[in-house]
């Protein structure tokens, strides 16, 4: 039975989570045709799972919630592929009500015909209950595909869809629709829009980072949440992909430096082969720490030998999160990870510890770089806004992440009582 | 195997191979070798081209009159290799006609791909430097009006010209100027930064110029810190209004051509906003896609209808009579679109995305699917149609320094490459036909002069020929007829059988351009395994005498089609027939009256071969006899054996073939000679020239040894070379 292989793993949020919390936490939904990637998906954006392993992963069975502690804190919710929406029992209202986003899988490699019918019925569904759900459509497993074969499929889907809406009298109902695939960064990218669009904050970051951009110089930034990849924010010229998969890796490259010279490696400094200078990332190599945790996790299905171990990495992600916030800050404004690595087409990529989560990431011209006093500057009060954006949003997450705490101890009192069929 | 099959075709049936040493007299024997030692120093000389060449021009091929086939191939093959290496166009009639027979015609493809990729990288530099020789005749770079540059002192982002086109606004991140252009130059009229940072900002994303003039004129901007900016600058230079409800960063602005007026802004938030400058305080009406809005345009000839590219790739069409829902909506990128331009005529519309393609699509059509498709070298960051020419536009690219200009019906080739800049362009906007100005992150503002300026196309080799690694050789070359026009190369553009067909500057058929460059592949194959195998099994390497071993296998390689092979196991057979040939020579005119039957043994290889082969030393019972004379017994001697001549010849065919890789034949030949040597040479001569060759060859003929376990039956020769 693979009921406990991603089964209901996460003891704090059940089903029975007070309104309140919901209501901050958004909810993004992965739904799709069973076989079309969604828990592929989810593994190798959220966990780090190789996207090679994810062949392994064994179907979904039941919806698989998984909360992702980041900079914002929000829900996945997995989907099993045959599940029936039209069922008497599915409280559609319960699931739709409050969803955030809700992102459609659909495998391009396949027949799509059928699962076009059931985005059809499922968007009719959710937007009948929640019209304030925002619909992403992912043409998934685009790898296999060529060029032309690749805008083709996009134009047809994106075209059958909406005629179909529109005679269902739905013409408001807007479908974002991306090409994706987990062999490279598409999906991450995708991920990244999708994630933007549940933050109310993003017109303020966005704007702050224009502001940042005009007056450093700076080709390009970005705001990367470190653990999944994705970036929560960017200033409002076009993303090409080189620049967003050439940051991405930089924030791998910095997390490998740094669990390899890292503080907690006894006394060892990081200036080593990249001019890479680096203070205070003990956060950071303990994020490192933290994938190891879901890698190891993530073998667990296929050995089926560790069924009986409850909690996964992603409860003690949760809840190791949920100790630091607890913690005082320990990150001081001068002890903060940054890094350059000065590239030799004259570009120069920036990165800069923002908080616990997050990085900003700047990619600009060398000759620009040599005024860096300036763009450290400018950094830091980048920084200040930031901070005091986010001020309120910290403080009420403090106090709910102690009501979660206090309600985990009610869980464990009334422990087998979650769970829904 | 489509070489094979050619080959096979070509090949005589009526002359056997050994029909081919028959007619050979001695003396044409002779005056082979020499030939052959200086067309080795020949392939030796030219170094680099014969390694790059897996089957360069052969030692063997001019050997006889005979060899016609193996020549004219190997020929066709060197031909061709010539043509790679001069990548010209002058590929012999002969050796093209060929080849058309043979391989699969494709059509224009591969060259112009290739030519793109140099015309993109390399040549646009030199292209305005060397120019072609004609045209700069005529008209001297120097003495060029309307081409200059100015520099700003500033990263420039967006141009927009007054309508008179006698003032330019100039802005990038912190610029805002507005020059006054003249045919030779350019000024600095109106700094426009000292009010901007008094209202705390310094710079613009977009500008765009109102299409009134005088006391109305009026510029609009895009601050860098959100809001658009409408400046008076007819009577003072001023802010007259400043908007700021878009909640997101605005993209793009837009004044209606018609209705001086009505501003459009494309912002972040979603929305395209449209407002009316003479109602101040008034909302803009507001179009809602829910989706990151990055280019707005209006129609040229229709004022009522807009058009939008969004970052999902989606571009639409408006209808500002109702601005609830889109007109029309469909999607033209793979990923954001960047840059959207209507055609003069008001029908037609380029676009350009992050998918690193210019489209032109049909607006009044229905069918969601381009006209034309233009690849880039990156994503289009700004593209216009070129006034009066409706098939031309010009297009600037992200992260590139160079401004194209395209002709639509040939859309691999761009017409002009601009290299007047350092770094990215950035912005683009024609001021006449001929007059193109660009801002770049140079800092500079330029004008370009078009008329006169050499076409890429032209400065592109027609020919072009690239190998790989299976043997396979692509090339093209332009076909007869001439130098290729463009005018008269246009062919109607092919389309379903009942597709109307849409031409851009109202004539009644599309056409598209059709390079009359010509190109093929060419099967020059490698590697045979059949032929090695077979050769591998039928080799002789043990018969009794060496040119009786090298006539059999000549006949081998014959049939397995290695006619060069083939070739070289007879010259060999000549060079080991040689050592007696003088003594036959110099004693021909006693010999000939008293002695028939070495006449008839010279007639050919075959039959002399034969009498040597009787008794057990090969060379010294066929000298003794034919010629029971002094110089028999000379030739016999161990001395004059060590003088053997072709040692040479021998080395550098080895070595031609080692190079060549060809592992059979170097072992084989090797161990025809160790045979030939153990039987009759001292181990002093063996010794003397062997180890030059053991040392390269040992690691060959080891695999060799395993191939030949496996395929072949005779493996204990083998063993042999391995104690050599």
């Amino acid at each position: 039975m693979s009921y406990s292989d991603y089964g209901d793993n996460d003891p704090i949020y059940g089903d029975d989570l007070a309104d309140e919390d919901r209501e901050s936490r958004p909810r993004l939904m992965l739904m799709g045709l069973r076989r079309s990637g969604k828990s592929s998906i989810q593994r190798v954006v959220f966990h780090k799972m190789s996207p090679t392993e994810t062949l392994f992963l064994e179907s979904t069975s039941k919806i698989n919630k998984d909360n992702i502690h980041s900079f914002i804190d929000f829900q996945v919710w997995d989907f099993p592929g045959q599940m029936d929406f039209f069922d008497p029992t599915f409280d559609t209202t319960a699931i739709f009500g409050e969803v955030g986003a809700l992102v459609f899988v659909i495998d391009s490699q396949d027949d799509y015909m059928e699962a076009l019918a059931r985005l059809h019925s499922t968007v009719v569904a959710a937007y009948r209950v929640n019209p304030n759900i925002t619909f992403e459509v992912f043409i998934h497993k685009v790898d296999g595909l060529s060029e032309d074969y690749k805008i083709d499929t996009q134009r047809d889907i994106q075209q059958t869809t909406t005629d179909e809406l529109a005679d269902a009298g739905l013409e408001n109902v807007q479908l974002a629709f991306y090409l994706t695939s987990i062999y490279d960064h598409s999906i991450f990218e995708a991920f990244s829009k999708v994630i933007q669009k549940l933050i109310p904050q993003l017109p303020t970051l966005e704007n702050l980072l224009n502001i940042l951009c005009a007056n450093s110089g700076i080709e390009k930034a970005f705001l990367f949440d470190v653990i999944s990849k994705i970036y929560i924010a960017t200033d409002s010229s076009p993303v090409d992909s080189q620049s967003y998969e050439i940051c991405s890796d930089m924030i791998d490259v910095i997390i490998d430096i740094s669990s390899i010279y890292g503080r907690a490696a006894i006394g060892a400094k990081s200036e080593g082969y990249l001019e890479d200078q680096q203070d205070g990332h003990d956060d950071w190599t303990q994020q490192q720490d933290d994938y190891d945790g879901s890698n190891g996790n993530s073998q667990h299905p296929r050995q089926g030998t560790q069924d009986s171990r409850p909690p996964s990495a992603l409860v003690s992600n949760s809840s190791r999160a949920g100790s630091l916030n607890n913690h005082p800050v320990r990150t001081s404004d001068n002890h903060e990870a940054f890094s350059v690595i000065k590239m030799g087409n004259g570009t120069v990529l920036y990165l800069r510890e923002v908080n616990k989560y997050l990085a900003l990431i700047c990619l600009l011209r060398a000759e620009t770089f040599e005024k860096q006093g300036l763009i450290d500057y400018n950094v830091h009060c980048f920084k200040e806004a930031m901070d005091q954006v986010f001020e309120l949003k910290r403080a009420e997450r403090t106090r709910r992440e102690m009501e979660a705490n206090q309600m985990l101890e009610q869980q464990q009192r009334h422990n087998g009582m979650y769970g829904h069929g | 195997m489509m070489n094979r099959d050619m080959l096979k075709l070509r090949k005589d049936p009526t002359i056997p191979p050994s029909s081919a040493t028959v007619t050979t007299s001695n003396t044409n024997a002779f005056s082979v070798s020499p030939r052959l030692g200086s067309s080795n120093a020949d392939s030796r000389r030219s170094g680099g081209r014969q390694r790059s060449s897996p089957k360069g021009s052969g030692p063997i091929q001019s050997l006889s009159p005979s060899a016609v086939p193996s020549g004219s191939v190997a020929g066709s093959t060197a031909a061709l290799m010539a043509s790679v290496a001069a990548a010209g166009s002058q590929v012999s009639a002969v050796t093209v006609s060929n080849m058309m027979g043979s391989g699969p015609t494709t059509t224009s493809g591969v060259g112009s791909a290739a030519s793109v990729l140099s015309s993109g990288s390399n040549h646009p530099r030199s292209n305005r430097q060397m120019g072609s020789p004609t045209r700069s005749n005529k008209r001297p770079l120097n003495n060029r009006s309307n081409t200059f540059k100015f520099d700003t002192n500033g990263t420039l982002w967006a141009l927009s010209a007054s309508p008179d086109f006698s003032m330019v606004a100039v802005v990038g991140r912190d610029v805002l100027k507005i020059l006054s252009v003249t045919e030779s130059g350019a000024e600095e009229s109106v700094n426009l930064k000292t009010v901007g940072i008094r209202n705390n900002f310094a710079g613009s994303m977009d500008v765009k110029w109102g299409p009134t003039t005088g006391r109305d004129a009026k510029i609009a901007t895009i601050g860098t810190n959100g809001p658009i900016v409408i400046w008076d600058v007819g009577t003072q230079n001023k802010i007259d209004r400043t908007i700021k409800e878009h909640t997101r960063a605005v993209n793009r602005i837009c004044f209606s051509p018609q209705e001086p007026n009505l501003l459009l802004s494309a912002s972040q938030d979603g929305t395209i906003r449209l407002w009316d400058l003479r109602t101040r305080g008034r909302p803009g009406q507001v179009m809602e896609a829910k989706d990151v809005v990055r280019e707005v345009q209006f129609n040229p000839v229709s004022m009522n209808d807009i058009v939008a590219g969004y970052e999902s790739g989606n571009i639409q069409r408006w209808d500002l009579r109702n601005l609830s829902t889109c007109e029309k909506k469909f999607m033209g990128h793979m990923g954001f679109v960047t840059s959207l331009d209507y055609h003069p005529s008001g029908r037609f519309l380029a676009s350009g995305g992050r998918d690193r393609t210019i489209k032109v699509w049909d607006m009044e059509d229905e069918k969601r699917r381009e006209l034309h498709n233009i690849p880039t070298i990156q994503y289009t960051s700004k593209v216009q149609w070129r006034p009066n020419k409706p098939y031309h536009l010009a297009a600037c690219f992200k992260d590139e320094a160079t401004v194209q200009i395209f002709d639509v019906r040939r859309p691999y080739v761009p017409i002009h490459v601009l290299s007047q800049h350092d770094k990215d362009a950035t912005s683009i906007l024609w001021k006449d036909t001929d007059v193109l100005w660009t801002v770049s992150k140079d800092k500079t503002f330029s004008s370009t002069l078009i008329r006169g300026l050499p076409q890429s196309a032209d400065l592109l080799p027609a020919g072009k020929a690239a190998m790989n690694c299976y043997g396979q050789l692509a090339f093209t070359m332009t076909t007869k007829g001439g130098v290729d026009s463009f005018e008269k190369d246009l062919v109607p553009k092919p389309g379903r059988p009942n597709a109307k067909s849409v031409a851009l500057d109202g004539s009644s058929e599309a056409m598209i351009y059709r390079t009359r460059q010509t190109g093929g592949i060419f099967d020059c194959e490698m590697f045979n395994h059949e032929a090695f195998i077979y050769c591998a099994q039928n080799y002789s390497t043990e018969a009794g005498n060496i040119r009786e071993a090298c006539e059999h296998n000549a006949n081998i390689a014959w049939q397995a089609n290695r006619y060069r092979d083939s070739q070289t196991w007879m010259a060999i057979k000549l060079f080991y027939s040689d050592m007696a040939e003088p003594t036959i020579v110099l004693s021909q005119a006693e010999t000939s009256t008293t002695d028939p039957k070495a006449i008839s043994s010279r007639k050919g290889e075959a039959t002399r071969g034969e009498d040597g082969s009787d008794s057990d030393d090969s060379v010294k019972p066929h000298s003794k006899l034919n010629m029971p004379s002094l110089f028999a017994i000379k030739v016999s001697d161990e001395p004059v054996r060590r003088d053997w001549s072709h040692q040479e010849q021998i080395r550098t065919m080895l070595e031609d073939y080692a190079e060549q890789g060809d592992v059979q034949m170097c072992v084989t030949i090797l161990l025809i000679q160790a045979m030939e040597h153990r039987h009759c040479c001292g181990t002093g001569l063996r010794r003397s020239w062997y180890p030059q060759h053991e040392s390269g060859l040992y690691h060959h003929s080891h695999i060799l040894l395993q191939l030949h376990e496996t395929f072949g039956d005779r493996s204990s020769g083998f063993i042999w070379i391995l104690g050599l």
